[in-house]
């Protein structure tokens, strides 16, 4: 019951993840299993891109008269062509390699950063506990789509710039999901039994806290590349994200907008396939997460 | 209680401070020359100086940020490069639109999320309860500008009863204003609905578990009274928790939604300034965000630390 305080200083997400984990929700297993399937074959074929046969290998300018505005499901062109003359599908397979990269990058140095941040307020408490918590407080309170549209369209539209943006933002939750995991595992009796033997803090965060904190944050990285994916196709879909030369899902979304009426299926396609794979990651995080975290005994 | 009062003003006025910091940074960090825009290649150098000194510019940052914090202060946010009107005159046209949209979506959220919640935790287990599980999980899953093009292609046909675009005002046409903002509002719900069901259907359950419904259930009460006047009320706090956060994020992050249904709202002036280059507009337009932003939230966290005690007790420990 204790839980509905805390959750008041978070963001209404947070609070939710707390309240939703106390009830685990059940997922059909064949629903996790199909989102497996789809995130594997999504993966694969943006790391093999290249090599694939099926597709064609510069999606941005390879224009093609005989497939322009093609409806989908033809042998030519499996989800269709475009106003220009390309091939959806291959575009979409080109653009998964941008949204996987950057949510991949993005949690990666999420996890890093909050990791370490996290552990170290969680662990030595005191002053890092409350200089941590309070930027993380500060940081939550931002309107984060809005401060990522300033960072874009002010200071650059490259990869790494929009990585570094993503990962200030994506800091404040890992980093208070690793607090709240830290101080119940740094209660526990190995952690105990270790200090007693006399551990530095260094070897004890590294060797008894981390390997066990680690599975948590894995699994909260699903649900943050999903978020990522989102984000990422917000700002190229308002024109403020990636510039044009890279494929992006957002790009050619907001590209279909001015044949919306007729041609519909140059925006249903890589809209499909976006909202297929972050709802794929969204099943698998919760269902990784109702495992792992123990934040609600945290707090 | 004060503690806890004081502790919130310190942090919103820390935010609102970092947050006007970032808006007169951002034209700072403007690779090039800003006043590029407005004067051309060929503008003489003493005019280039005017414009930097009349958009703060001129100077170190900080003495910068310090004028344009006070002009800010004073409702001086400077002029639009195309047509010298105020910005603070847009500013406050768009807020309109923006509210609304706002009040429209949450009230589409709430309306379906507690007849969803309620029923769901009424039916746990049940088919409908995993189909409904489903439904809200591709809602969260699906972002609001992938939605409303989905509803535009669906929905809005041509010749139909839904427009795909458009806002007329509310004192001018009541009916085409109410008829142009469904679908919008509609787009702009869908994934706080899913969160709200989905923190009431929790909550219900627990609450179903009480001694107290039993003794209601066992006097024979019918269920939907049972539901709506005894279980419904001790569930909500969660609920409208996330639902009175979610204000600031609800005009602030209704962007892209305001960008594919053409409303002439906040987050659509921000997203065409920057394609019109219009700087200082955008400047205004994040201050005005993080403005609201702060200042809703706070108004939610003042208002639960006097409405709940556990709050603010808690709060005044820690």
């Amino acid at each position: 019951m204790a839980t509905t305080a805390p959750s008041l200083t978070g963001t209404a997400a947070a609070s939710s993840e707390a309240k939703a984990n106390r009830v685990p929700r059940r997922f059909p297993p064949v629903l996790l299993y199909l989102a497996v399937f789809w995130i594997a074959l999504v993966v694969l074929m943006a790391i093999f891109a290249d090599w694939l046969p099926f597709i064609k290998h510069d999606p941005i300018n390879d224009r093609t008269a005989a497939i322009s505005r093609m409806k989908p499901f033809h042998a030519k062109a499996w989800f269709g062509g475009d106003q220009n003359g390309r091939d959806i599908f291959s575009y979409t397979v080109y653009g998964a390699r941008a949204s996987l990269l950057i949510g991949l990058a993005t949690s990666f140095f999420g996890i890093v950063l909050g990791g370490t941040f996290g552990m170290l307020a969680g662990y030595l408490k005191g002053r890092w506990d409350t200089v941590i918590s309070g930027i993380a407080d500060v940081l939550l309170a931002f309107p984060a789509l809005i401060l990522l549209i300033g960072i874009t369209s002010f200071w650059g539209r490259e990869v790494y710039k929009i990585v570094i943006a993503l990962t200030i933002l994506s800091l404040a939750p890992l980093t208070r999901l690793v607090r709240a995991n830290t101080l119940v595992y740094a209660e526990r009796e190995f952690v105990q039994a270790a200090r007693a033997l006399g551990a530095k803090p260094g070897r004890i965060v590294f060797r008894e806290i981390l390997p066990n904190v680690m599975p948590v944050m894995l699994s909260f990285s699903f649900l943050v590349i999903a978020i990522i994916i989102v984000v990422e196709g917000t700002l190229s879909f308002l024109g403020v994200g990636l510039k044009a030369n890279i494929p992006s899902w957002g790009t050619m979304i907001t590209q279909g907008r001015v044949d919306l009426r007729r041609n519909p299926h140059i925006v249903m396609m890589p809209s499909l396939v976006l909202v297929t794979t972050v709802l794929s990651l969204n099943v698998i995080g919760e269902r990784l997460r109702g495992k792992f975290d123990v934040r609600d005994a945290a707090v | 209680m004060f503690r806890f009062l004081r502790a919130r003003l310190y942090r919103a006025l820390l935010v609102l401070l970092v947050g006007s910091l970032f808006a007169y940074m951002l034209l700072r960090l403007l690779p090039g020359d800003p006043t590029l825009v407005k004067l051309g290649a060929n503008g003489t150098q003493e005019a280039r100086d005017a414009l930097l000194r009349q958009w703060k510019l001129d100077g170190p940052w900080y003495s910068g940020y310090v004028r344009w914090l006070g002009g800010a202060i004073h409702g001086d946010l400077g002029k639009s490069f195309a047509n010298n009107t105020p910005i603070t005159t847009r500013l406050r046209q768009t807020l309109i639109p923006s509210f609304q949209l706002m009040i429209y979506a949450q009230v589409v959220a709430l309306t379906v999320a507690v007849m969803l919640g309620v029923l769901q935790a009424y039916l746990r287990g049940t088919r409908f309860d995993k189909v409904m599980n489903g439904v809200t999980s591709v809602l969260i899953s699906a972002p609001p500008f992938v939605l409303g093009l989905w509803l535009q292609i669906w929905v809005a046909r041509k010749g139909g009863f839904f427009k795909a675009t458009g806002y007329v005002p509310f004192s001018e046409d009541l009916w085409q204003h109410f008829k142009l903002m469904i679908l919008p509002a509609v787009t702009l719900a869908a994934g706080p609905l899913a969160t709200y069901a989905r923190l009431l259907r929790t909550d219900m359950i627990a609450t179903l578990q009480e001694d107290y419904i039993l003794m209601a259930k066992s006097k024979g009460l019918r269920p939907s009274y049972l539901l709506f006047r005894h279980g419904l009320k001790p569930s909500l706090f969660s609920l409208i928790t996330s639902a009175g956060l979610n204000i600031g994020a609800l005009i602030g992050g209704a962007v892209a939604v305001e960008s594919t249904f053409a409303i002439p709202g906040l987050g659509r002036l921000i997203v065409g300034s920057i394609l019109e280059r219009e700087y200082l507009q955008v400047q205004a337009g994040f201050l005005a965000v993080v403005l609201i932003f702060v200042v809703s939230n706070l108004a939610v966290e003042l208002l639960y630390g006097v409405l709940d005690p556990r709050i603010r007790h808690a709060r005044s420990i820690g």
